[in-house]
């Protein structure tokens, strides 16, 4: 295992490296995508299979579609990377060096708060402990992630025009047939991954990404989609927000504090949250990707 | 109850703020800031308490704490908030966009002065930087948006290095609370490259000296209301993160007897004084001014910490009420100062239709109330006696004093002097019976803009200045 792993960071640095130097912008994109795809797989080798999920669907399929969809707005343009002062590569080189000799003897001393979560598991009301930490013990951090992430629509909208809706299909009856078969899939997949996410690897921003493809489809095939006039669509954005806190104020209601979940209740209010927040997650990434596409109106097949 | 008033300070601004997006802008806008100004004031009433979120206490939870410092930042958020939210009320060419961002910079500020604990430090902090530098990319046309998205890199920057010393902290000492971490603290290399790191992220943030460069062309071409706020209050947030980690997070570290470490923030403190104060001296525009200004303004504040960090390695009090209550009462005068400076250049600015301070001669003296506001400004950031500014300069100078600091000393009364001679470029202009050089003959015919605009920048100019009446309140009966 030690040679794939030694060939994964080789990979890892020899991409990064690329993506960087590349003089083409669509190369740096397309070795961006491959890139998050590595790490990922990293992620899978430290047993962490709740971030190599994400990394593959957000940081390396939807992040991708979004510069994709920015770089088709782009002029074409070849960058020339300007060559790095000596004193540069000196202060990073250090800086490399200083860190890993940190994390180094970090590794030595491992030290975390597993214990504490392991201790306090079974009145988290859901059994795997990356969930239970993110919905349940440091929830308000996850809340505002939540936040981060309409804010980014947020700007994103105050910054362009909103995204094009008379949109002509791209393709004629064999992808609006083909999306009509997935989709139904897609769904199952999204609340399997929801649902699996209480025991095991998966949760609401790994539905979400599910989802935002399947909406994505949609759109392609020019079915009703995301109209952003529409009431549910609007209400979809802020819906993963808004129940959270108004479960962390039931919390306060409750006497348990802002934030906190009656333990016999916590199953039910976790699944409450999680399946607005994937709805909100999905809806906001996919969003976001067709807002950068105003130029594709009018191209017909 | 204030457990209550702590979450609303968090989750009021944050709900009405998404609901900008389903309703129509101004009714969702109208609670929001209300409400924000209410529980903002509100919370000067509550005792100081920690508050576990979801009853899950450290080092399993994430908790809140409510100290004296917090107490009068949110305040303070809330008031140069509040009086900047009237401003943009009224100002018609703010796009609507502007009210979701806002509130949702608010929610961020209070948030990260409310959090104890080092990851959502920095959740926090990412929330405000997305928000912030969407408003300064509301200005439509290619400068804003160079200057944004330059201020989105050096802030992404920032808040990598930041969750970079978090990770290390995590992973030498297993926690993120802070008060864990500071009783847990070692003096090992980990610890100081987690300082090192993590005050380098929060020195781009707040644009400290030399990581600076984002902030005059993001503070000047943003709309008006926007240079307020950001330049009041969201490099506060990352100058408030350098007194929590100095002065309270690596206490053990920094307080160390031989420890020289504070001198290295003096002398960027001084450098940017400087720097700040000759740029604003010889900048062409209004607005960039200001916006050097606050360069140099932060240079007070960092040098402020570095002699406060200076006075915990001479005695073991720690972060003791004088040290902590005079900085914050600096960084109050400033908020206001810079706020009022902002909005009556800004308003000046409008009714020219131009930026450059020789065209604005004309339009300066149509607005007198601005003027009076920009006075005001520069009396009270400069220290004259009576002002806010001079009671917050009164502390630093005696704290520079007693710890023999001369060298400080003599920096921060030289720093007064250049705010002066950088405030007189604008007055002088406004005062001068058009015989001197600046001809005073319009360029272009003055646009209408609302007085009740002036008005509220005044009103916040005013407070920079009569802030001193609170001062026997602030420093002697609530000591």
């Amino acid at each position: 295992m030690i040679w794939l792993d030694l060939m994964l960071v080789g990979l890892i640095l020899g991409l990064a490296w690329r993506c960087v130097h590349a003089i083409e912008l669509m190369e740096a994109v397309v070795v961006f995508v491959a890139l998050g795809m590595l790490v990922a797989l990293a992620w899978a080798r430290l047993q962490a299979p709740d971030a190599a999920l994400a990394e593959a669907a957000i940081g390396a399929g939807l992040a991708g579609a979004l510069l994709l969809a920015t770089l088709r707005q782009l002029p074409a343009q070849a960058v020339r990377p300007q060559p790095l002062h000596w004193l540069w590569w000196g202060l990073w080189g250090l800086f490399g060096v200083t860190l890993l000799w940190a994390i180094g003897s970090i590794l030595s001393t491992p030290v975390s708060l597993m214990p504490w979560v392991n201790t306090h598991l079974p009145e988290a009301g859901v059994s795997h402990p990356v969930t239970a930490v993110l919905l349940n013990f440091r929830a308000l951090d996850t809340a505002l992630e939540l936040a981060v992430l309409l804010w980014a629509w947020m700007a994103q909208r105050a910054l362009g025009e909103s995204p094009d809706t008379s949109f002509h299909p791209v393709q004629g009856r064999v992808l609006a047939t083909a999306v009509k078969a997935l989709l139904p899939l897609m769904g199952l997949v999204a609340v399997y991954v929801l649902w699996r996410g209480s025991s095991a690897p998966g949760g609401a921003f790994q539905s979400g990404a599910v989802l935002a493809a399947a909406w994505l489809m949609l759109w392609l095939a020019d079915l009703p989609g995301l109209d952003p006039r529409r009431w549910s669509v609007r209400l979809g954005w802020l819906g993963g927000v808004m129940v959270f806190f108004l479960v962390g104020l039931l919390g306060l209601v409750q006497g348990i504090g802002f934030m906190g979940y009656r333990p016999d209740q916590a199953t039910g209010l976790i699944l409450l949250i999680e399946s607005a927040a994937a709805l909100s997650i999905g809806l906001l990434l996919a969003s976001m990707v067709l807002a950068s596409l105003p130029g594709i109106k009018g191209r017909r097949a | 109850m204030t457990e209550w008033g702590l979450a609303a300070l968090v989750v009021w601004p944050l709900l009405w703020g998404a609901l900008t997006l389903v309703m129509p802008v101004r009714w969702a806008a109208l609670p929001g800031v209300l409400g924000g100004v209410f529980f903002g004031t509100w919370v000067l009433t509550w005792a100081p308490q920690s508050v576990a979120l979801g009853g899950w206490l450290p080092p399993l939870g994430l908790s809140w704490r409510l100290d004296g410092v917090s107490q009068f930042m949110i305040a303070l958020v809330a008031w140069v908030g509040g009086l900047s939210s009237l401003y943009a009320w009224w100002d018609r060419s703010l796009p609507s966009a502007f009210w979701g961002l806002w509130l949702g910079v608010w929610a961020a500020m209070n948030a990260l002065l409310l959090t104890a604990d080092v990851f959502h430090f920095y959740v926090t902090l990412e929330l405000l930087s997305v928000a912030a530098v969407a408003l300064v990319a509301l200005t439509p046309g290619p400068a804003a948006t160079r200057a944004a998205f330059r201020y989105l890199l050096v802030s992404l920057t920032g808040s990598m290095l930041f969750l970079l010393g978090v990770a290390l902290l995590y992973g030498r000492y297993g926690v993120l609370d802070m008060l864990l971490l500071r009783d847990a603290m070692q003096g090992d290399g980990i610890t100081a490259l987690a300082l090192a790191v993590m005050t380098l992220g929060l020195m781009a943030k707040a644009a400290v000296f030399p990581l600076h460069g984002w902030l005059p062309q993001a503070h000047a071409k943003a709309q008006t209301v926007v240079s307020a706020v950001l330049s009041a209050l969201v490099i506060k947030a990352g100058l408030y993160g350098l007194l929590r980690l100095w002065l309270d997070l690596f206490a053990p570290l920094t307080s160390q007897p031989d420890s020289q470490a504070g001198w290295v923030l003096a002398l960027l403190g001084t450098v940017a004084i400087f720097w700040g104060g000759y740029q604003a001296f010889r900048t062409p525009a209004l607005k960039p001014l200001v916006a050097w200004s606050t360069v140099a303004q932060v240079g007070v504040l960092v040098l402020a910490l570095a002699l406060m960090v200076e006075a915990t390695t001479r005695d073991s009090d720690g972060l003791t009420e004088t040290l902590w209550r005079g900085w914050v009462w600096l960084v109050a005068a400033h908020a206001l100062a810079k706020a009022g400076w902002f909005l009556a250049a800004g308003t000046v600015q409008k009714r020219a239709g131009e930026t450059r301070l020789a065209g604005l001669g004309v339009a300066l003296q149509r607005s007198p109330l601005s003027v009076f506001a920009m006075a005001l400004a520069v009396v009270s950031l400069a220290g004259l006696p009576l002002s806010m500014g001079f009671l917050g300069k009164w502390w630093l100078l005696s704290l520079a004093w007693e710890l023999q600091a001369w060298l400080w000393l003599a920096v921060s009364l030289l720093g007064s002097l250049l705010t002066l001679a950088y405030g007189w470029r604008v007055l002088n202009l406004g005062l001068s019976t058009g015989h001197g050089a600046e001809p005073l003959t319009p360029q272009a015919p003055l646009q209408t803009v609302p007085t009740r605009l002036d008005a509220v920048a005044l009103i916040l100019s005013a407070l920079s200045v009569l802030g001193a009446l609170g001062g026997y309140w602030y420093w002697e009966a609530g000591a």
